[in-house]
């Protein structure tokens, strides 16, 4: 007799709690721990995002799960989350349930989230831990989970990250909502090779890169396209070109699946540019807006933190990009510790200087754990960073020759120039017909 | 022959792909749609069919303004 096959399945269901949030990584998130667990429970996936927290939280009870996995995006994401594990223990009946919270905003502020009552966060890799928690329970000390014993947090060892990535079986995108942007996601890596100084996503991963296989990259957008009309896709990797062998042979597949119209990722410059066919294999596998992070085009800071690469490099990835017809957005961090009046004087002409198509401007969030966060007292950014930030954004699309690389771009057929064209209206920049 | 049946979804797909790209193309779908897909006959269901992938182009083209320089990063 089969005992296992007697006893009632776990009922768990995962939630991306309400919060502001554009983008849908959370629940891509959610989709790949469902995917991870499915064999050993029935999982229901919760995007309540745009929910009151009320309505949120009977949402999810409403199926009385046994246990509730929570996903906590990034730092900013902490307090709504929290707010919603409070709700959700003043609303819990006379069957008990677990929480456990999970994801990089968890992993950088567990103790919030566990004071709130959250049972376990899962720090760090989440489906191996959610795995063991299905199978055995929540156990303080377990692999991967912090807990909260007399006021304390009690940690367990790191969990083994999961290798190679294949493993995983497939997002459960059958689980899944569909995404309201109607922006599909892929992961094809996971982590980053580089260990600059500002981010927390590759100490997310222990500084280790992974990816996917190609085939297994490839198959994954065939089938989003085919069986899920998918027409834009982001790649939700931390930097797609982190290896630059692998990454030329999936835009060299890409072109013989079927593919959407746009698919959209984040790489650095000096990843896109070790391989002169990379760039053009990209165009050609409609990878056509590539976010790029700069954070600094001042030479001593972008030593300090760990990305020395010079404005020279950047101007011959952008002109290459538009050459190509792939729309470049570059991201610039604003009030890095140390920075200067002067390096900050300079922000918006050097941003001009290197040529993207696109600029973001954002304010630095001292994350805890990362080495530039140091001496930084809270977790917000400073005013000054912020309202600077804004200010850049504005300057930097009113200097003509930003608005005429845009208005140049816009006249272009094909989807390069629908996003000029959508970057000057976002901007109030009239964009010619 | 009229395209009801013809059209399976990946042909469907790659219209929407090809009026995205090629302005002519979908201006010709909108006045001519015999002509820009050289067929003889349209039942009302073809044109039905029709005006769905050109609503569908639109939102496309709408979706892709619209991500043009959003950041991933802000979950």
């Amino acid at each position: 007799m089969e005992v296992a096959s007697t006893l009632p399945r776990l009922r768990v269901a995962l939630v991306k709690p309400p919060q502001d949030s554009t983008f849908n990584f959370g629940v891509y998130s959610l989709a790949t721990l469902a995917a991870a667990i499915r064999d050993n429970a029935d999982v229901s996936i919760f995007d309540v995002t745009s929910l009151p927290t009320p309505q949120a939280t009977a949402a999810v009870l409403k199926d009385a799960p046994d246990l509730i996995g929570i996903t906590v995006m990034d730092t900013t994401s902490a307090p709504p989350a929290a707010s919603f594990v409070e709700h959700l223990r003043a609303s819990q009946a006379a069957r008990r349930f677990q929480i456990v919270c999970g994801g990089h905003g968890a992993s950088c502020l567990p103790r919030p989230l566990l004071e709130a009552g959250a049972d376990a966060v899962a720090i760090g890799e989440g489906e191996s831990t959610l795995r063991e928690v299905v199978e055995r329970g929540i156990r303080p000390g377990a692999a991967g989970l912090m807990c909260l014993r007399d006021g304390r947090l009690v940690a367990g060892p790191a969990q083994k990250l999961i290798s190679p990535l294949d493993l995983l079986p497939a997002a459960a995108r059958d689980l899944m909502p569909a995404p309201p942007d109607r922006i599909h996601l892929v992961e094809t890596s996971r982590g980053c090779p580089h260990s600059c100084a500002f981010c927390e996503a590759s100490r997310f991963y222990c500084n280790r890169w992974r990816g996917f296989s190609p085939e297994r990259t490839v198959a994954e957008v065939d089938r989003l396209c085919g069986d899920f009309g998918a027409m834009i896709i982001q790649l939700a990797d931390d930097n797609f070109a982190a290896d630059r062998r692998r990454a030329l042979r999936i835009c060299q597949a890409l072109t013989r699946v079927r593919l959407p119209a746009l698919i959209m990722l984040s790489a650095r410059a000096d990843d896109l540019l070790a391989i002169p066919d990379l760039l053009p294999a990209m165009a050609r596998a409609r990878m056509l807006r590539v976010a790029v992070g700069v954070e600094t085009l001042d030479r001593e800071a972008a030593c300090r933190i760990g990305k020395p690469i010079g404005l020279e490099a950047y101007q011959e990835l952008f002109r290459r990009m538009r050459e190509l017809g792939i729309f470049s957005l570059a991201t610039f961090i604003v009030g890095l510790p140390g920075e200067t009046a002067s390096q900050r004087a300079q922000c918006v002409n050097l941003a001009v200087e290197a040529g993207p198509d696109s600029a973001k401007f954002i304010a630095f969030r001292p994350l805890p754990g990362v080495p530039l966060s140091a001496g930084f007292a809270g977790l917000e950014p400073r005013p000054e960073d912020v309202r600077d930030a804004h200010a850049f954004a504005h300057a930097f699309y009113r200097r003509p020759r930003v608005r005429s690389r845009l208005e140049s771009a816009a006249r272009r057929r094909g989807i390069a120039g629908m996003l000029a064209r959508g970057t000057l209206e976002r901007h109030a920049i009239t964009a010619p017909n | 022959m009229a395209i009801e049946g013809m059209l399976g979804k990946e042909t469907i797909r790659q219209l929407i792909l090809r009026a995205l790209m090629e302005p002519q193309f979908r201006m010709q779908l909108q006045i001519n749609p015999r002509g820009a897909l050289g067929i003889q006959t349209l039942t009302a269901g073809d044109q039905q069919r029709i005006q769905q992938l050109l609503v569908a182009v639109n939102r496309l083209e709408l979706d892709i303004r619209r991500v043009s320089d959003a950041v991933s990063c802000t979950i």
